[in-house]
């Protein structure tokens, strides 16, 4: 589903964010992705998403070289991966369930539709009551769980997760992994980047492991 | 996902698709009335722009009904030699009824011209004292109603007649109105043009603000899939709205201004001999206003919104 082929970023300023990184994921896999903070980890998640191009090697999502991607395509293809932003990125002036509906109402879908996936999202992530109120009267945790709700409510391919469990406790996280783990079970593909190490523990997936840029680590764990 | 919508053929998808335009434009709406100064503020400059060329339109088109009006009006005197008789000047005005280009003609004896003259001018006394009568016969021609070329062509035509001394077309001023008029004409359609750009321009930096201040919104719309035609629909329903609205108080002034001056300006007029009757604007050239800022609106909020939009990335 996604495939690294000898990839290679480096940015603008000279800084290189990624060195040679080569690995697949396959349809209905879920991965951790780990390492320090400025190993790669978001530059990562971005390329897949088409939001920085490579500046070596290719990258694959569903069979598409994003390399080749034109600038009119890149809102479709993206409407394919579900993304989970670390600082949330919603809308403030809409409600949760507006925001969640977001990528159904940017797909064009018929509103009865909309209504029932939004709530079926929301119950998810455990949010169904606070469909009507504002993100800023919730807590970061739960606004992080609108974004994941967001995220899935399109039933995309590929579900990228940057930090998604940043601001859960314990009990909240492997919530959210659960609701990770049902859509792996229906063949979708899931990268989540964390150092959440008792989540990784927790949820014994493959690791790929980032140092300065390289993969210096992909172990699949057996279940 | 979102290939399924796009395959989808059902009869939902018009419906579906009306209801998101609905939303869209009661969402601009909502925008517009969050900030009532400064919509007030761009709805009435966009009227105000839209105003002048109306306005110099419609003084064109009265312009060019007075004109009309004035050359029915025109005349053409023909001076006869002085040793015409009474009843070859009558023979030629006869003559020159029969012509094609002419309505009307008339012809005034010396005796009858002095009489007039005299009556006139009230110098009735002294000019009973001259001996002569010095004034000649005249032969005076209403032309056919036609463009001010053709009475010329007609004066000249005339005067090659052999009893005529001379020929006066007492239309001259009105040449010199159609002459001004044509000017003033090229001037309103470049202003207008000017004008217009200009209100494009008003146009598509009030939405360019909007999109700035929504800037983190349409970041995360594209980092979840919008295209750049659905982030600019509600900003192309505001430029359109801002547009329609700027129309409507184009007409309420324009309405206010024909009441003011319409009697003035009648008079004016009536002081030149004319008759005018003060057109505003229509129903229909009203709608047509109203529309054409809406279409403006659109298409300035356009070009602002792609390009403003494009520029934007996550």
């Amino acid at each position: 589903m996604i495939i690294f082929d000898a990839v290679s970023k480096r940015y603008g300023d000279g800084q290189t964010a990624l060195i040679d990184v080569s690995f697949q994921l396959g349809r209905g896999e879920i991965a951790f992705v780990t390492g320090h903070s400025g190993a790669g980890k978001s530059t990562l998640l971005k390329l897949i998403l088409a939001l920085e191009p490579c500046s070596a090697g290719r990258v694959f999502v569903d069979d598409v070289d994003i390399g080749n991607l034109s600038r009119r395509k890149i809102p479709y293809f993206r409407r394919k991966i579900g993304a989970v932003f670390q600082d949330h990125q919603l809308l403030m002036d809409r409600t949760v369930g507006e925001n969640v509906a977001l990528p159904l109402e940017i797909s064009g879908f018929p509103a009865r539709d909309t209504r029932r996936r939004v709530r079926a999202a929301l119950d998810k992530v455990g949010l169904l009551t606070k469909e009507r109120l504002y993100p800023a009267s919730l807590s970061g945790g739960e606004q992080q769980r609108i974004g994941i709700a967001r995220a899935v409510v399109n039933r995309p391919r590929v579900i990228l997760a940057d930090e998604p469990t940043g601001n859960l406790d314990p009990e909240l996280s492997a919530e959210v992994l659960r609701v990770f783990e049902q859509f792996k079970a229906v063949g979708v593909s899931l990268l989540v980047a964390t150092h959440d190490t008792s989540l990784i523990k927790r949820f014994p997936y493959r690791v790929l492991h980032l140092d300065e840029g390289e993969l210096i680590d992909d172990s699949t764990m057996t279940i | 996902m979102g290939e399924r919508t796009q395959n989808s053929t059902e009869p939902g998808i018009l419906a579906t698709r009306l209801a998101a335009h609905r939303k869209d434009a009661v969402r601009s709406v909502w925008r517009l009335l969050q900030e009532p100064f400064s919509t007030l503020m761009t709805v009435l400059v966009v009227g105000i722009a839209l105003l002048l060329p109306v306005v110099l339109m419609l003084v064109y088109a009265n312009l060019e009904g007075v004109l009309a009006e004035f050359q029915s009006s025109a005349r053409i005197t023909l001076y006869l030699e002085e040793d015409t008789t009474e009843s070859e000047g009558i023979e030629l005005s006869e003559y020159l009824l029969t012509l094609a280009d002419t309505e009307l003609t008339a012809y005034v004896s010396p005796s009858q011209a002095l009489a007039e003259f005299s009556s006139a001018v009230g110098f009735g006394g002294s000019l009973s004292e001259l001996a002569d009568n010095p004034l000649p016969a005249t032969i005076i021609v209403r032309p056919t109603p036609a463009g001010m070329a053709d009475v010329e062509r007609l004066a000249a035509e005339l005067g090659q007649l052999p009893d005529v001394e001379l020929v006066q077309l007492d239309s001259e001023w009105i040449s010199r109105l159609l002459a001004i008029t044509g000017v003033l004409a090229t001037t309103a359609r470049l202003a207008s043009l000017i004008v217009l750009t200009g209100l494009c321009l008003i146009v598509g930096n009030t939405i360019k603000q909007g999109i700035d201040n929504r800037r983190a919104e349409i970041l995360v719309v594209k980092l979840v899939g919008g295209t750049a035609g659905f982030i600019a629909r509600p900003f192309l329903y505001a430029g359109a709205i801002i547009g329609l609205a700027g129309g409507v108080v184009a007409c309420i002034l324009l309405g206010l201004l024909t009441l003011g001056l319409s009697d003035p300006l009648t008079d004016l007029v009536g002081l030149y001999g004319g008759e005018l009757r003060v057109s505003g604007l229509d129903a229909v050239a009203m709608l047509g206003v109203v529309l054409a800022g809406g279409g403006i609106g659109w298409l300035a909020a356009l070009v602002a919104s792609l390009l403003r939009i494009a520029a934007l990335e996550p």
